[in-house]
């Protein structure tokens, strides 16, 4: 009920009562009338509310020109169509519509609302235009569904869930002096001009020739042969196609977004990345469709602190969509860390699991009893500190048993030892017993101040343990729908779990925010200072995965390794050695490493992307600002010496770089195969 | 920016639904104005009016239980002055049927007029009505406008409704003062007859509210979804086993994170 219902209801009842009171009957009269006509809205408000919400249907489809789409890609607008119908027989007299946009798109035109009336039949339309800013994924969870009566005595509020996953592939990266594809570098043979003299088995013609005997009657050029009147033989030219490797860090590291300008942005030229792992998708992307087009083999392998994904090069269009999808779904992951405090992430994922799934949140089926959280703190043991008043909230219950009970009793038989035994001296009998008789009512007066100052002072704990209660009775029971038996907590238990341990509750709740593609400020160090996402396990997976690909490599490939290593400078020997091994086995190797935002750049790069500048970073930024810096140029000098070329993922060269490279591989290749014949 | 909110005279003069909304609630007033002024409360029978209109004017949602007060506090002062000769001086039956259609019309029409112009559905007070960017227009727990009902929606068919239920919601109210006013208290119990009648009054509608509440709570069990029915018996099997539960994870987890302190130390 409403607070206008409530209001109307109590002056009714007070106008009734004392209409009874006072044997006045207008008053009785009205106020019987304006009662049952109250009952009568609310009984009905609650039966449509009961029966006829769960009876709706959404529908949605995202479309372009060409109609509905099951894949976006980034950079392109679309437009969201969403229809709600009644599968019943019955009347909600007004019902509001609330569509809400994905994290994976932003808003750019019409209204996102719309109410109405709702019978059986009809259907309640909404229409508006969103854009795929990144690669990633789009999550439609579903609609909130709000109605009222038409007085607005009473109001109930549903999320209709249905969700919608649709993949955002990560569009080509095109900039400005682009790679071969823009003829403005000349960095393609002008047509009828051709490297690639020697004759092989291609599908580019290369000359004509008289026919030889042996030659293959498909090679046949009828139409010349029959104006020469002799036949004449196509000859193709040779193809010489190059292998590249993309290696992308896909890891928690390149996962924490960065921290973009809010208005700001709008008016910088070029996207403005929210984690470096969207800017690595696009370089990828662009190397992938830069080589595609000149018809170069191309493989990805996705690599983090666990393990790697690699797929091997190829060139076909199915081959292409596959890689782009891989590199979406890399994208649309979020960062994780190991040890968060769920604290931090308790009132995001709570208001997020209130707006989506308020039915399993009521207190009917997901209660917490009051008295719980006034006397039992949660969790017991923890590796976070929370300060003082938490941890009398959590040990309160001991607190109070110890300076009650255990401290008096100890002390009582500490004097029964004390008297029973001969040889006590008697100064210590009367220390013991003094520590009796006025030790033990003040522990006991201490344990109850402190338990009831923690009682008092715990107003912020009590909430985050309602909310972790909540949550947590969400979270175990969807964790049963997960395919793995291992990612499913224990259905009887799993709540108490989840209650305990806060580095099992963090990594569910990472995981259900994951899972609904909401950002959130991860913790970027722990307790005693450490730093993270450093995350020096993926250099050796990186090193492994490189390892595998040489050994299966043929000739000339070119491995590119997109990687952050800024805070592993010190630690890269692994990799390292498989580099020289790459080298040793004349193929190349290309390091590109992410740059954060907000940091200026390394001399010498030219920036692609948008960036936020600090006009006055300060002393503690200004020092980051350079380590940061050092860590680059150590990592450079360190690949340098091995002449593998270092560089800067925001800079606008990365793509033609990588391409240019290529080139470089195919040249040598076809000068080395000329010299040998 | 949120769109500045137009005043009842612009509604009034554009929109059709609200007119016809604004007048009606006037006519009720006009006529609870009547009847007042039939019962002797003089021109203090006005006040009532002038409250609801300038309440219709500017959208006071407090205005209908002013209103509802201030007819409560007149009739109540004239049955007051009347005392012993109020079974005389009262008015019929009619009158009574009259004033009650009359002020549940007027609460109708100025809730409905409210929802129109004012809101629908409670504002969600987590959240400010601050504009935000363009581009975040839309997403989650987002400042959003005051959700109103479009005027579009409204029908001749409301106006009909409103005034026949009224009309019988009145008579049916009429019917039941009758017979609450024939009830006697069982001598047993040694209550007078106005408190009796209290009691039978409160111990109805209290009987009303379970019946109703018990068939409700009923209907939502029996449409519970998979996942709610699974939520509920899983908070059972809590409600009854936490103290065990308790105690056995935090162990485990005093024990784990006791093993990692002794790992990182080695």
């Amino acid at each position: 009920m409403t607070a206008r219902g409530w209001w109307c209801l109590f002056v009714v009842a007070a106008a009734l009562l004392v209409g009874v009171w006072r044997d006045v009957s207008a008053l009785v009269v009205t106020g019987l009338a304006l009662l049952m006509w109250i009952g009568w809205v609310w009984l009905f408000f609650q039966l449509r509310a009961r029966t006829l919400l769960r009876r709706l249907r959404l529908r949605r489809e995202v479309c372009d020109t060409r109609g509905p789409l099951t894949t976006l890609w980034a950079g392109r607008e679309y437009t969201v169509h969403v229809e709600l119908t009644l599968d019943a027989r019955g009347w909600l007299p007004f019902l509001r519509l609330a569509d809400v946009v994905p994290f994976g798109m932003q808003h750019e035109e019409g209204p996102t609302t719309v109410d109405g009336e709702l019978r059986a039949g009809q259907v309640l339309t909404l229409e508006y235009r969103a854009f795929c800013p990144l690669p990633g994924v789009a999550r439609f969870e579903g609609a909130r569904i709000e109605v009222s009566d038409l007085q607005g005595f009473f109001a109930a509020v549903q999320f209709l869930r249905e969700p919608l996953i649709l993949p955002v592939l990560p569009g080509v990266l095109v900039q400005r002096g682009g790679g071969p594809t823009v003829k403005r570098r000349n960095e393609l043979p002008p047509p009828g001009i051709h490297h690639l003299r020697r004759p092989g088995s291609g599908s580019e013609l290369l000359d004509l020739r008289d026919y030889l005997p042996g030659d293959p009657p498909r090679t046949i050029a009828w139409k010349v042969s029959a104006r020469r009147d002799r036949l004449v033989t196509k000859e193709f030219e040779s193809e010489v196609p190059v292998r590249c490797t993309l290696f992308v860090d896909v890891s928690s590291s390149v996962r924490v977004p960065s921290p973009a300008g809010d208005e700001g942005d709008d008016e910088l030229a070029g996207p403005a990345y929210f984690k470096p792992l969207d800017r690595l998708v696009d370089l990828a992307a662009g190397v992938l469709q830069g080589a595609t087009t000149v018809r170069d083999l191309t493989g990805l392998c996705l690599f983090d602190e666990v393990g790697f994904q690699a797929v091997r090069p190829a060139r076909t269009s199915n081959h292409r969509l596959r890689l782009m999808r891989l590199l979406g779904e890399a994208a649309s992951r979020g960062p994780v860390a190991a040890h968060a405090d769920p604290e931090v992430l308790l009132p995001v994922a709570y208001a997020l699991a209130r707006e989506i799934y308020p039915d399993l949140l009521r207190p009917e089926v997901n209660a917490m009893p009051a008295w719980l959280v006034w006397l039992i703190g949660f969790p017991g043991y923890t590796r976070h500190r929370r300060g003082l008043i938490d941890l009398v909230h959590r040990r309160k219950q001991v607190i109070l048993i110890g300076g009650t009970s255990l401290i008096p009793l100890t002390l009582l038989a500490m004097n029964l030892v004390a008297l029973t035994i001969s040889g006590v001296p008697d100064q210590a009998r009367g220390l013991l017993g003094g520590l009796l008789f006025f030790g033990a009512p003040l522990a006991a007066l201490l344990a109850w101040l402190v338990f009831l100052v923690g009682l008092i002072a715990s107003g912020k704990q009590r909430r985050l343990a309602r909310w972790r209660k909540g949550l947590a009775a969400l979270l175990t029971v969807r964790s049963q729908a997960a395919s793995e038996p291992s990612a499913r907590l224990p259905l009887p238990g799993g709540l108490d779990a989840l209650l305990e341990d806060d580095d099992l509750f963090s990594a569910h709740v990472q995981q259900f925010l994951a899972e609904h593609q909401v950002p959130v400020a991860v913790p970027l160090y722990d307790p005693d200072g450490r730093y993270l996402f450093a995350l020096p396990r993926k250099v050796e997976v990186l090193a492994e995965a490189l390892l595998g690909a040489v050994s299966v490599g043929r000739d000339n490939e070119l491995f590119v390794l997109l990687a952050d290593l800024l805070e592993l400078d010190s630690q890269l020997d692994p990799l390292l050695r498989a580099v020289r091994v790459a080298l040793g086995r004349h193929h190349q190797v290309l390091v590109v490493c992410p740059w954060p935002q907000g940091v200026p750049l390394p001399e010498g790069t030219a920036a692609a992307t948008a960036t936020v500048a600090e006009s006055s970073p300060g002393l503690v930024l200004e020092l980051e600002h350079q380590r940061l810096r050092s860590a680059y140029e150590r990592i450079r000098h360190v690949f340098a010496r091995m002449g593998v070329q270092v560089v800067c993922a925001a800079s606008e060269a990365t793509v033609p770089l990588i391409l240019t490279r290529l080139e470089q591989i195919r040249s040598a290749r076809i000068a080395q195969g000329l010299r040998r014949t | 920016m949120a769109p500045r909110t137009p005043s009842l005279t612009d509604e009034v003069s554009t929109r059709p639904g609200v007119r016809d909304y604004a007048l009606l609630g006037g006519a009720a007033l006009l006529i609870v104005t009547v009847l007042l002024v039939q019962e002797d409360a003089g021109l203090w029978a006005l006040l009532p009016l002038l409250i609801g209109v300038a309440g219709l004017a500017g959208r006071w949602v407090a205005a209908p239980p002013l209103v509802l007060v201030l007819v409560l506090g007149l009739l109540l002062v004239q049955y007051g002055r009347w005392g012993r000769f109020a079974a005389e001086r009262r008015g019929s039956g009619m009158g009574d049927v009259v004033l009650a259609t009359a002020l549940l019309v007027y609460v109708a029409a100025h809730m409905r007029l409210l929802t129109l112009l004012a809101h629908a559905i409670p504002p969600d007070r987590r959240r400010s009505r601050r504009n935000r960017p363009a581009r975040l227009q839309g997403r989650w727990l987002q400042p959003e406008h005051l959700p109103r009902r479009s005027l579009v929606l409204v029908t001749g068919t409301e106006f009909v409704r409103l005034l026949l239920g009224a009309v019988a919601f009145a008579i049916v109210a009429s019917l039941l003062r009758v017979r609450l006013a024939l009830e006697v208290a069982p001598e047993w119990l040694r209550l007078g007859s106005t408190a009796w009648r209290l009691v039978v009054l409160i111990w109805s509608v209290t009987v009303f509210l379970l019946a109703v509440g018990a068939f409700l709570a009923y209907l939502r069990w029996t449409l519970a979804g998979a996942d709610e029915s699974l939520v509920y018996l899983q908070d059972q099997w809590w409600q009854a086993t936490r103290g065990e539960g308790r105690r056995l994870w935090r162990w485990m987890t005093r024990a784990r994170l006791r093993a990692g302190r002794k790992e990182r130390t080695t």
